[in-house]
């Protein structure tokens, strides 16, 4: 037992759970938000420790990151939303930033009522509780590994989390971006994307600077990609790095979106779902079972589907974050 | 005086350490989405409650010796996945109900509690006097 | 062995200036001194730990990535840090941060 790593694991779950509360507590709702950003980079750091890169990587780019980039947009879409109310107008722009300092207000919630606290505490105590007493008296067990492990020669990649993901079990993949995809559904069935509560930086520092990342942004995303089929890294995390190029590119000209065409868009956020179909179906028709490939076919489908994915999530997170279908698209 | 000391190398192993935050968090996940009302608190709350879930699997693929369950770990990695989409949808809906209402605050008990409040919806809804916004409006309070 | 002293020697000296940086954020009384702070030391801190672990770099190829890592961080900080404080230049600060 090395005592400085159990200092570190305590030093660190201390300020996991200390982040969460302090961001639990906060009526502050911007300072909520930004402690939250905050602990996803602290849970990258809990996985790395877990011996788990693959799930730091997508922590870090998607817990942290896209979330975190949502979250603050949203705050700015509902204090822009009361603006409008307490000033009685409607459908105007967002008010100029250079304005008063009406628009800094910040969103508040109250502290909670005095009455709820026994409750709550008793239920959480009481669930927390089970949890705890129900792990520490769980059996050990070797888990899954050793049989993952005994089929990697099959699976046509050599890293084992991705022959998990697009192979053994690609039917939870499968389901998760269907999921993604009617998540992005629902957020269009709410109405057509207003104006994104944002200006446009002054001065040539972040244009520069978007010149040299997004270019980067991009690279590194095929390249995450193409590792994931012999390290960490894989279709979540290029995704996840692709789609952040792309909300940067976005808030760097918010008056001014490039006007997507509406079925290439369409085209490219279902490729992921109808790629995977098409290839379990033909799986199906084979015979080797749905979503089942031949041995020999197993590395390029796995490819073509991560490709597919990786461009379907990517185009889903801009476009959750833009929120509302595409403008001037009537169909 | 051994026995004490194996207790606590067992208790401080991270397959047990991390298993017993995550507990933790999904605790203080769920306290908080008790009591507070604002909706985007709530969804934190819930993300919170999310992250403890992936630290106990996690924690518990890492036990024992020898490299770590990757299924375990392949279900965490669709997990963030489909909870960035979730809180994403989530989000969506809070800008669209405070369009509506005016706030996005949920209220404990029946609408008609003592909850002191300010409902801005409903004198918004009397200065412009949209049928449409008014309907919905007042669904909250039916 | 000399790689790694210098490695362990090289992450503590950059470690004081990332807690050097950190103090100068909670001590300091407004958006601009803060930024300063923070901007300064952690560019430096992280330097040092870069250098610090790229001797125990498995080859050029690693070298280079993290060169790519620093140079990357010190881009995005930079332009963070003025959006930052433009932002508060034609705002004022945060309520919160008062």
């Amino acid at each position: 037992m090395n005592v400085l790593l159990v200092l570190f694991d305590l030093v660190l779950l201390a300020g996991i759970v200390g982040v969460a509360w302090r961001c639990l507590a906060s009526t502050d709702l911007f300072r909520a938000v930004v402690l939250f950003i905050t602990f996803g980079l602290l849970l990258a750091l809990a996985w790395v420790r877990l011996e788990a890169p693959d799930i730091a990587l997508a922590e870090a780019a998607i817990g942290a990151g896209i979330t975190g980039a949502l979250l603050l947009v949203t705050l700015e879409r509902l204090r822009s939303i009361m603006a409008e109310r307490r000033s009685g107008r409607r459908h105007t722009p967002p008010p100029d930033p250079t304005g008063p300092h009406a628009l800094l207000r910040a969103l508040h919630d109250p502290p909670p009522e005095r009455r709820t606290f026994l409750p709550a505490l008793t239920f959480a105590l009481v669930v927390g509780g089970l949890l705890v007493t129900a792990l520490w008296h769980q059996p050990q067990s070797v888990g899954l590994e050793p049989v993952v492990d005994a089929h990697m020669d099959i699976s046509g990649v050599d890293h084992p989390i991705t022959a998990v993901l697009l192979n053994f079990r690609a039917y939870d993949t499968f389901l998760e971006l269907a999921i993604v995809l009617i998540a992005l559904l629902g957020a269009w069935s709410l109405g057509r994307h207003d104006l994104i509560p944002a200006r446009p930086a002054p001065g040539p520092i972040l244009p520069g600077t978007l010149r040299l990342l997004v270019p980067v942004a991009v690279v590194t995303g095929v390249y995450v990609l193409w590792a994931g089929s012999h390290a960490p890294g894989g279709a979540f995390q290029a995704g996840a790095i692709l789609g952040a190029a792309g909300i940067l590119l976005v808030l760097a000209r918010p008056r001014q979106l490039p006007m997507a065409p509406g079925t290439p868009l369409r085209l490219g956020i279902t490729a992921g779902v109808v790629l995977f179909l098409l290839v379990g179906t033909y799986g199906l028709v084979a015979g080797h079972g749905f979503l089942g490939y031949a041995d020999a076919w197993a590395y390029p489908l796995i490819i073509l589907i991560e490709v597919a994915a990786t461009l379907s999530i990517a185009l889903t997170l801009v476009a959750l974050f833009v929120a509302g279908r595409p403008a001037g698209d009537d169909t | 005086m051994n026995g004490l000391a194996e207790t606590v190398a067992h208790t401080l192993a991270p397959g047990l350490l991390y298993p017993t935050g995550g507990a933790i968090l999904f605790a203080l996940g769920l306290y908080g989405l008790i009591r507070r009302h604002h909706l985007v608190l709530r969804i934190l709350a819930l993300n919170i409650m999310g992250s403890g879930v992936f630290m106990v699997l996690l924690g518990v693929a890492a036990r024992g010796e020898g490299a770590p369950d990757p299924v375990a770990q392949a279900l965490t990695l669709t997990g963030i996945v489909v909870a960035v989409s979730a809180t994403a949808f989530a989000l969506a809906l809070v800008v669209h109900l405070t369009r509506l209402t005016g706030h996005a605050v949920m209220l404990p008990g029946p609408p008609d509690d003592d909850a002191p409040v300010e409902d801005i919806s409903r004198e918004a809804h009397h200065a412009d006097g949209g049928p449409a916004e008014s309907s919905a409006g007042e669904d909250r309070s039916a | 062995m000399i790689a790694n002293a210098l490695t362990v020697i090289l992450i503590f000296a950059g470690l004081v200036f990332f807690a050097a940086g950190t103090a100068g954020l909670l001590r300091f009384p407004d958006v601009y001194s803060r930024l300063h702070a923070l901007t300064k030391a952690d560019n430096v801190g992280l330097g040092l730990v870069i250098l610090g672990l790229m001797f125990q770099a498995g080859g050029p190829a690693d070298i280079l990535k993290l060169l790519l890592i620093w140079v990357l961080v010190l881009a995005a900080g930079t332009t963070a840090a003025h959006m930052v404080a433009q932002r508060t230049w034609t705002h004022g600060e945060f309520e919160s941060d008062r």
